[in-house]
């Protein structure tokens, strides 16, 4: 099985499959790994790997994340997302996406400000809503050039990364024909 | 002594203080806020008094709430740990007036100490030295142009009331003199409702060194030697030591002698830290005083034997202190980080959200202070110190080592932390030399991103747990709802 693989920027194509019970051996990078594994508890796995005849154990933690898992190997945490599963998943839901063409806070947080009113126009990048978390404040900007079609929270309401905070229609930049 | 102590506070500290007074057998009062409802500290307690919602105004800042919890449970005294109210001379008064005793410095202490200017002027009365600069705030740019020219450029501006890097600019040039001044009046007045600034001389890469001091209702005084916490991220402390690198017996003697000057000065009581910037040749000079527990104290506790809280408690009850100057010996070396819930790769933006798996580091001469746990919840509206991690060995390159090994063994998942960025300060070649100096990260890490040594392994790791998915995994392909079958046992199929 080939898995298509995300961390921070770096895309990696893995051939994997599963070879007994507890083990796996997989294509990483080019580099053959034959791996035991061993699972500790439901976050904390023993990883026994033979890379070209070296064999090392390695203790790594992994746990689900929205959009992928995240491992911690030696103290650092490594965010990674399966791209083929996110192409091939059936029926996701409106409100899930992580794409930048939303107005959706990148943190759990709070409505502190609401800077505009139904049927305003925007221009991208305009502010259009401050949340605060951690005594911090952030002001969430238009993805694009259009127009308030609806606000969907009210002041010190809680939201989460993927909701949508600001519903805005987009309309065309200044000059384009239709 | 007390039979039950209210504790006004929350996360690792609160935990910290708990842990003292069940071991002096004193029963426990702990308040929460709706958003701390599964939180760790009020499962520590005996008792628990539910606040109201998570806004500090409506919780933990809220004094007759607080009171009235102590009131209503009985509890003597109540320990208001650090932040929210412990350095608030009117909540001290308050609990006098209700006849609970404030575990911590009399309310005029706090005063005087709190407000910057009038502490400086204090300790020069006392002959503590300070940094050159003005008496009394200022808004008018005649006064600071004057001022600035007398102290010598480069200047600091800083705000009156508050600390924590609020309303501080630095001053090279003279033209640049007066907007500074009103850009950094409008923050103090943001931060601590008072926009009073004042000048100081900007010291060139000097080291933070803070003596821990404790003084009894008897007269009696002792310092507890030295912190330095010179590594901080945009003022704030993240990794502190003792002894410091820079200190030598005569010079920890002298600053030793000018904290209790400075605290017996303002008629103190109880803990508190006298808070010192060291130049780079060797002079020391008064920044100030905090009048109550600090975040960093457990490295004092880990070279000097010493249960501060425990002294804090004994102190209020008050007994006299047990301790004499000549006890007081530091052993070994200690080092903290503060493992603090912000997101490294991210501009250390918080990173609030529920704690999935958290497995700290043990071993000898390791501790942690930590108010998380697996299945706990990091709630936005608090600051995100999840908890500390502190280490002790014989000597300063042991310590360092341990504490490398204790980082790389420390897993959270659900929530980001600081601790890559941690292990690289700790790990790079200055930390080591102990070149350390308050502008150590800008000079250092600026920009730092996290180094991924072990990418491969990670992603060896994700196929472990695609292969073999712990039992309670949520699938990934919609087949959850339907009934179990052997085939999803077998891990993830794809074509």
């Amino acid at each position: 099985m080939d898995y298509t693989l995300e961390s921070r920027g770096e895309t990696v194509t893995a051939a994997a499959e599963r070879t007994g019970p507890d083990r796996f051996t997989a294509n990483v990078k080019g580099k053959d790994y034959a791996v035991t594994v061993l699972r500790v508890s439901d976050f904390e796995l023993r990883l026994t790997v033979d890379q070209g005849g070296e064999v090392l154990s390695h203790t790594v933690f992994v746990g689900p994340e929205p959009g992928g898992k995240c491992v911690v190997v030696n103290g650092v945490s490594y965010s990674i997302r399966d791209l083929a599963l996110e192409r091939d998943r059936p029926g996701r839901k409106k409100g899930l996406s992580e794409g930048p063409g939303k107005v959706t806070p990148p943190m759990p947080a709070v409505v502190k400000r609401i800077l505009v009113k139904e049927g305003d126009l925007v221009e991208k990048g305009d502010p259009v809503i401050v949340v605060s978390a951690m005594k911090m404040e952030a002001s969430l900007g238009a993805p694009y050039r259009g127009q308030v079609e609806k606000i969907n929270v009210k002041l010190e309401d809680k939201v989460s990364p993927g909701q949508i905070l600001v519903d805005i229609t987009p309309m065309p930049e200044q000059g384009d024909e239709a | 002594m007390f039979s039950k102590v209210l504790v006004a506070n929350r996360g690792e500290i609160a935990c910290r203080i708990l842990r003292a007074l069940k071991e002096m057998d004193i029963r426990t009062v702990a308040v929460y806020s709706e958003a701390d409802a599964g939180a760790l500290h009020l499962r520590m307690a005996d008792e628990a008094v539910f606040l109201g919602e998570a806004e500090p105004a409506q919780s933990y800042l809220d004094m007759d709430k607080i009171i009235a919890a102590a009131r209503d449970t009985g509890a003597q005294a109540i320990h208001p740990g650090y932040g929210f109210l412990s350095e608030n001379a009117d909540f001290a008064e308050k609990c006098e007036a209700a006849d609970i005793v404030f575990i911590g410095p009399p309310a005029s202490a706090i005063r005087t100490l709190g407000r910057k200017t009038a502490a400086r002027r204090l300790m020069i009365q006392r002959g503590v030295p300070v940094i050159p600069g003005m008496e009394r705030p200022s808004a008018d740019p005649a006064v600071l142009a004057r001022e600035a020219g007398r102290i010598g450029y480069p200047v600091l501006v800083k705000a009156a009331a508050g600390g924590g890097g609020k309303g501080m600019r630095v001053v090279s040039l003279p033209g640049e003199l007066a907007e500074a001044a009103v850009g950094a009046s409008a923050e103090a007045l943001a931060a601590f409702g008072d926009g009073g600034i004042f000048l100081e001389k900007f010291l060139d890469r000097p080291r933070h060194v803070e003596i821990q001091v404790l003084c009894d209702t008897h007269g009696n005084a002792v310092h507890l030697l030295e912190r330095e916490c010179s590594i901080q991220r945009r003022h704030q402390k993240i990794i502190e030591e003792t002894p410091s690198p820079a200190l030598d017996e005569d010079l920890r003697q002298q600053m030793g002698a000018a904290a209790l000057e400075a605290v017996k000065s303002a008629g103190y009581v109880n803990a508190g830290t006298v808070e010192f910037l060291l130049s780079r040749d060797r002079h020391f000079y008064f920044l100030e005083v905090n009048t109550r527990l600090q975040v960093e104290h457990p490295i004092t506790e880990m070279v000097t034997g010493v249960d501060l809280v425990r002294c804090q408690v004994e102190i209020a009850a008050g007994l006299p202190l047990s301790l004499r100057q000549e006890d007081i010996r530091g052993r070994g070396h200690a080092i903290e980080c503060r493992i603090c819930g912000e997101d490294p790769e991210n501009g250390f933006f918080p990173s609030p959200g529920e704690v999935r798996f958290v497995k700290e580091p043990s071993g000898p001469g390791i501790r942690n202070d930590s108010g998380i746990f697996s299945g706990g919840n990091v709630p936005v509206e608090y600051d995100p110190l999840l908890g500390k991690l502190i280490v002790w060995a014989e000597d300063r390159d042991r310590a360092i080592a341990r504490m490398g090994r204790a980082l790389s063994d420390y897993a959270v998942l659900g929530v980001k932390t600081i601790i890559p960025f941690l292990a690289d300060v700790v790990a790079s070649e200055p930390f080591c030399q102990g070149d350390t100096h308050t502008g150590f990260i800008e000079e250092h890490f600026p920009g730092w991103k996290p180094v991924r040594p072990d990418a491969d392994l990670a992603f060896l790791g994700f196929l472990a747990e695609e292969f073999f998915p712990r039992r309670d995994a949520p699938k990934t392909t919609g087949l959850a709802a339907e009934a179990p079958s052997p085939w999803l046992s077998l891990g993830h199929w794809r074509l």
